[in-house]
């Protein structure tokens, strides 16, 4: 559901495979549920922020436009980061709960405390414009997922989010015809990466 | 690299304004003071940041960005090599107006 990665993933095409595990996404993707792509479309979407020093906001992907308002659409999203050099992004899903954190109870993000202002970020570097290496799947009704920034900077800075949507339109596979299926991509819930 | 000329004024002159999903980065700064005093001149960085937990309502904001003092007769030039960040509406102030002070910025968008 999210994910970093060291390169930039390809993305998904026509008569491609999808397989959502770990648990139920919404009403309408449960777990094990597989489909067929059958089309899909790029689009490009650029949201930008002024964050002054010190502070931070926080930004609802779905509020944005960043969740498919159709069942039989998945969202593969990729997202690349342009300026914002001190701009730190801290995921969480659902709303309060961070995605990236360690295990030790006491060492999740809080970008309150210098000692745990740099866990489970993401920025600029890791996801450059030019290079996205965050990759993020939605689906309509899915839990919010949010974006926290903060500043860690001394002055203003702008950061442009760059998300390269790919579209697809999903047709669902049957549980017989999903048996016969070995190549897929595997969309794992976040609760399945969070144990 | 684009550049425009500007002559001091007491009102911000405009000098160039940065697309929303782009920074501009000044790169190179002449200021030809012909005028019969010194000049400082004040480059502005006007834009509205985004609404925070910080300050919900924000309003437009100006930052200095550079001041520079110019002798009368002097040719003042800078290559800054990108190192003055423009987030919004780039302005050049003096604080004499007169036409015999030129002022060339040239700036980029990245």
């Amino acid at each position: 559901m999210i994910k970093i990665f060291t390169e930039t993933p390809p993305l998904l095409l026509p008569r491609q495979y999808v397989k959502f595990t770990g648990a139920d996404f919404t009403d309408f993707v449960r777990e094990g549920d597989t489909f067929r792509i059958e089309r899909t479309q790029q689009i490009v979407y650029e949201q930008t922020l002024i964050l002054p020093s010190s502070d931070y906001t926080q930004i609802d992907l779905n509020d944005i436009g960043l969740y498919p308002t159709n069942i039989n659409t998945l969202y593969e999203i990729l997202v690349g980061l342009k300026g914002g050099k001190d701009i730190l992004i801290y995921p969480q899903v659902p709303a309060g709960k961070y995605f990236a954190r360690l295990e030790e109870s006491e060492l999740f993000p809080n970008f309150a405390t210098p000692q745990l202002r740099y866990i489970g970020f993401i920025d600029a570097k890791t996801t450059p414009v030019d290079e996205p290496k965050l990759r993020i799947h939605t689906v309509k009704d899915l839990e919010p997922i949010i974006f926290i920034l903060y500043n860690d900077g001394s002055d203003y800075e702008k950061l442009v989010m760059k998300f390269l949507i790919n579209r697809c339109r999903l047709v669902r596979l049957s549980a017989e015809e999903a048996e016969q299926i070995e190549v897929y991509r595997e969309i794992q819930h976040y609760e399945a990466l969070t144990w | 690299m684009p550049s425009v000329v500007v002559t001091a004024n007491t009102s911000p002159q405009t000098a160039f304004t940065v697309p929303t999903n782009k920074i501009g980065k000044i790169k190179f700064l002449e200021i030809d003071n012909q005028s019969a005093s010194d000049i400082t001149i004040t480059i502005t960085d006007t834009f509205t940041p985004t609404a925070t937990v910080g300050n919900p309502t924000p309003t437009s904001v100006t930052v200095d960005r550079k001041v520079i003092t110019v002798k009368t007769g002097e040719n003042y030039t800078e290559k800054i090599d990108g190192y003055i960040e423009i987030l919004g509406t780039c302005n050049v102030v003096a604080d004499t107006t007169d036409s015999a002070c030129k002022i060339t910025v040239g700036y980029d968008f990245e």
